[in-house]
């Protein structure tokens, strides 16, 4: 028996037909009509959602690769609108596989506002639900309800400076705080009267130019390095949003860090601006109150 | 006894070398029951070899014989009673020996129940609630007796009449008991189907519908629920709500219970709309599927079938499948046919046992004794039931040409008034059907049946019947 | 019949039988207004890729398909693919031949282009259900899982191997460096077919096609640009996973 025919032999055992029903004497009358008015198991108006999305990955980044957990608290105003408020943090952001690529083999690096990685952030958007649908599966019949949302919020940010490499690990320069847009869309499956489960995806938006790191301009990332090539960077003469200390001491593998400082004034001297956007896909477990 | 002892502890040594069958069931294939004492031992032993349907009859010789082996049979007969869920043999034994009394609390409690609904079953109404009533409130089998007591009360046979709000009260006090496993759940299913049908016969309608949508979905009287809710709706005037509710029987999903009563209900809520040629299709599916089941079923109720043979046309698949439309697997689920079959299988399985063993003698006679009873028992319970719906089907077909005299009455108005039905019902629109709250799942009505949609289908129909001459309330 | 075979069998039975017996209990949903079970079926789609970096393509696809039952089907496919190189992928290309031409220099990975493809692959469905558009206008859907494989064809141009440069200045190459193969290749997708009647439903996917990626390191420039292209293949290249999202229409017969 060839392993095709098997196949269908196999297959054709879990192909059990389904009963035909009698024919419904009502069923073309325009004399009468039908409706489903199912009330939903577990209402959602007026009742409080608790979701962790423990781990983020980014999808679809070319220079930068974020993953991250997200809480979002969500408040079901009627079933069909709620408000969400969503703090997240980035727990691992680094160079991608793409861009460390590209600067070994052809020695090419991203712009510096094409480089900037998200920190931490919060947002709060409103969310709607404007379809709501259930299916079968596996014996069982399960509600789900497809949402939107957008909104704002703000978000620290950071650059790396010094690549990894066998001095080191790669250093980072914190790039302020910036405003962060999101929206996205997604699927929420109620299971029960209070867990829920959301697959959704999400854009995290952030723009602007880099043009502070760790709080100093370009003139004091000027200064500091004149300070660092004349013996030491004493911190003189730099605003007072400049931190310092971020280029002073050494890294737990002996990296000096005020060899930061011409990297960073190289990234702030670039110029120009990018918007960058940070999707991930959230799979997130909750729990409504 | 100490022959029989030394009998066991040898052909135990002996099982035990060779690996055989157990010493039990090897020490009660040749024991006597020539005594009560005799009985009440083979009746242990049996117990002992797990062979608890057969202990059942020479438990109950010594059960029935006054002496030192009469108490202690008692207790054992309940025990062996409980772990079968036997419900024809030990109860009616009880009922035939009322002056029998178990040694604790709790197995007096539980020979009152069976007790009391073996009085229950065979119409003693009156003997039945005295002894329904002496099981305490706080005891584990209260919800089910106090069940069966709403039932008494209500009962119209019973003497004094029946007293309705006494029976109301007794089963919301059903709802009121938790846990009790399956069974609780069961009964307090069954508690809520018999208040919902007590408020409809006190013609508290809006009640009786509520109450009939609180039977859980997932019980055995739910279809039953399903069907029984569009009375009280049509009642109420809630024609969309009666005509949905029925209409929803015919569900793929339920296509193994049996309600032929539904598309009577059907038909009538369309014949009170002046919906004739609805109405007609209706009727005329009801008789082509029922008619030949009401033949059948007069021929196998006349017949003088063999307790073997009325076992038979619900244990033989084929036999079973020819009774049709649900009403197989509806006698299947019966609670008292289902017990017989159940009690019946595990007889048989003891009876391979006791073979395997080489057993003739007083244990074998003993199952087939008993054997031969619960066969009878069940084959009753089942031509009890055929009968019944035999004349149900009966009494429906008649209503269903009732129900075509008066629809041709109507028809005849009609050409009479010169009223033209087909324009009078395409000039009318269809009320617009109810649109639910922000928390209700809308959905058309396509063919595609959902399980958890089933009973939360509403209708609108339009009113066929011309303005003048409405046609008189059949409510 | 071979151990093997004998091997992969009981696997797909023991797969299978859980599932039937999943499916044993009464099924929630019947019947169902659009069966697919024993039914052909006949589709056609588009599709762009999506997370492109230095590639993008747009595909042309037909499908033929049978559904053994309500939740497993076998397709069937073969597509046409155009594609080329992102702005991105040019402007890396044209940066580095504005730099001397000194050294060696390795490729870049996921380069490969999809040109044609031929694909065949088992559909899961274990979930069919419904949603609400308007007031009483359902839609019905299968969500599926689609795993399969077959061959792609390929081709690759190099953004840092040039055999002509025209303009240092403005980073301009004449000939780029370009290989073609036929490579085989994984697939998976997660689709849903909403149905617009008993013999149709729209058709929306999300696939991936993954193939073992292949390029050159250590190319001497200066040689490459003289028209002498050298280097050895990449020992470990990895593997291209390309995204696509695909929409089209299946006819059920």
């Amino acid at each position: 028996m060839s392993v095709l025919g098997a196949l269908l032999l196999v297959t054709a055992l879990g192909a059990d037909p389904e009963p035909t029903p009698p024919p419904d004497p009502l069923a073309g009358s325009p004399n009468v009509q039908f409706r489903v008015l199912e009330p939903k198991p577990f209402p959602d108006a007026l009742r409080h959602e608790l979701t962790l999305q423990p781990f983020v990955p980014q999808i679809g980044s070319t220079f930068t690769t974020h993953w991250l957990s997200s809480f979002t608290y969500t408040f079901h105003a009627t079933e069909w609108l709620g408000l969400r408020l969503q703090p997240f943090w980035v727990w691992h952001a680094q160079r991608s596989r793409f861009s460390s690529e590209l600067l070994s083999r052809v020695r090419q690096d991203a712009a510096a506002p094409s480089s900037v990685m998200l920190q931490w952030g919060a947002v709060a958007a409103p969310e709607w639900s404007p379809i709501r649908g259930k299916f079968t599966a596996f014996g069982g019949t399960v509600r789900y309800g497809f949402v939107l949302f957008a909104g704002a919020g703000v978000g620290g940010t950071e650059i790396e400076l010094k690549t990894a490499d066998s001095v080191g690990p790669a250093t980072y320069g914190s790039t302020g705080l910036r405003m962060v847009a999101t929206g996205g869309a997604g699927f929420r499956v109620q299971l029960g009267q209070r867990w829920t489960v959301r697959l959704e995806v999400q854009d995290l938006i952030h723009w602007g130019s880099v043009s502070h790191i760790n709080g100093c301009n370009a003139t004091d990332l000027h200064t500091l390095d004149q300070q660092r090539t004349s013996g030491g960077i004493t911190g003189a003469g730099v605003s007072s949003q400049c931190n310092v200390g971020a280029f002073q001491g050494t890294t737990g593998g002996g990296y000096d860090r005020s060899n930061d400082v011409s990297i960073a004034q190289a990234k702030v001297n670039e110029g120009g601006s990018d918007t960058l956007h940070v999707v991930g896909v959230y799979l997130g477990f909750g729990v409504e109150l | 006894m100490r022959r029989q002892a030394f009998l066991a502890a040898l052909l135990g040594a002996l099982a035990c070398a060779k690996g055989g069958p157990s010493p039990e069931l090897l020490a009660v294939a040749r024991a006597p029951d020539a005594s009560p004492s005799d009985a009440l031992a083979l009746g242990q032993a049996l117990q002992a070899a797990k062979l608890d349907a057969t202990s059942i009859g020479p438990l109950r010789t010594a059960a029935a014989s006054p002496g030192p082996a009469q108490a202690v049979a008692i207790d054992a007969l309940l025990a062996a009673q409980a772990r079968l869920d036997d419900q024809l043999l030990v109860p009616a034994f009880l009922a035939a020996h009322p002056d029998l009394r178990p040694s604790t609390p709790e197995l007096q409690e539980r020979a009152l129940l069976l007790r009391g609904l073996e009085l229950q079953r065979t119409g003693a109404l009156e003997e039945a609630e005295k002894v329904l009533r002496r099981i305490p409130a706080g005891s584990p089998l209260a919800p089910r007796a106090r069940y069966a007591l709403g039932i008494v009360l209500s009962d119209p046979r019973r003497p004094g009449g029946p007293r309705m709000q006494a029976a109301l009260d007794e089963l919301q006090a059903v709802l009121d008991y938790g846990g009790g496993g399956c069974e609780g759940t069961e009964t307090r299913a069954l508690a809520q189907l018999a208040i919902a049908r007590l408020l409809y016969g006190l013609r508290q309608d809006s009640a009786s519908a509520a109450a009939y949508d609180r039977v859980p979905r997932d019980s055995r009287v739910w279809a039953e629920s399903l069907f029984e809710r569009g009375y009280p709706r049509f009642r109420m005037g809630d024609d969309g709500g009666a005509l949905g509710t029925v209409h929803a029987t015919q569900a793929p999903q339920l296509r193994d219970a049996f309600l032929p009563e539904a598309r009577i209900l059907e038909a009538t809520v369309l014949f009170h709309a002046c919906l004739y040629l609805e109405t007609r299709g209706i009727l005329d599916g009801f008789t082509g599927t029922y008619r030949p089941l009401s033949e059948r079923l007069r021929t196998l109720v006349e017949r003088r079938a063999s307790a073997a043979e009325e076992v038979a046309l619900v244990t033989d698949p084929a036999q079973r499948a020819s009774l049709g439309e649900g009403l197989g697997q509806s006698l299947l689920a019966e609670p008292r046919i289902a017990a017989g079959l159940r009690l019946l299988r595990t007889l048989d399985a003891e009876r391979a046992q006791l073979t395997s063993v080489g057993a003739g003698g007083a244990a074998l006679e003993q199952l087939d004794g008993v054997r031969e009873e619960a066969e009878q028992a069940t084959a009753q319970s089942i031509h009890a039931r055929l009968a019944e719906v035999s004349a149900s089907l009966r009494d429906l077909l008649e209503q269903a040409d009732v129900l075509r005299f008066e629809m041709t009455k109507g028809e005849k108005e009609l050409l009479d008034a010169d009223v033209d039905q087909r324009k009078l019902l395409a000039a009318r629109s269809l009320p617009s059907l109810p649109t639910g709250g922000p928390a209700d799942e809308r959905w058309r009505v396509d063919g595609e049946w959902w399980s958890d949609e089933i009973g939360f289908q509403r209708a609108t129909l339009k009113d066929g019947c011309p303005a003048q001459k409405a046609t008189p309330s059949v409510r | 019949m071979s151990f093997i075979r004998v091997l992969a069998l009981a696997g797909l039975a023991a797969l299978l039988a859980p599932a039937r017996a999943l499916a044993s209990p009464e099924p929630p949903v019947q019947p169902r207004l659009y069966p697919v079970g024993g039914r052909f079926s006949l589709a056609a789609t588009v599709g762009i890729s999506v997370f492109d970096t230095l590639t993008r393509t747009g595909t042309l696809e037909v499908r033929a398909g049978w559904d053994f039952s309500e939740w497993l089907g076998l397709d069937a496919s073969v597509t046409g693919a155009l594609s080329g190189h992102t702005a991105l992928a040019d402007r890396i290309g044209q940066h580095l031949l504005q730099t001397p031409a000194v050294g060696t220099v390795d490729d870049l990975s996921d380069l490969w282009q999809l040109k044609a493809m031929v694909l065949a692959g088992v559909r899961l469905a274990p979930v069919y259900g419904k949603f609400n558009l308007g007031a009483d206008l359902p839609i019905r859907f299968q969500a599926y899982l689609w795993l399969g494989g077959g061959a792609a064809w390929l081709d690759r141009t190099s953004v840092v191997i040039c055999r002509n440069v025209t303009s240092r200045e403005q980073g301009t190459c004449g000939d780029w460096f370009t290989e073609s193969r036929v490579a085989p290749v994984a697939s998976a997708a997660l689709g849903l077919r909403l149905f617009t009647g008993v013999h149709g439903a729209v058709v929306l996917e999300l696939r991936s096609l993954v193939w073992k990626d292949d390029y050159l390191l250590g190319v001497d420039r200066a040689a490459a640009e003289a028209g002498n292209v050298t280097g050895q293949r990449a020992p470990s290249p990895g593997f291209t996973n390309t995204m696509l999202v695909q929409l089209g229409y299946a006819f059920i017969f």
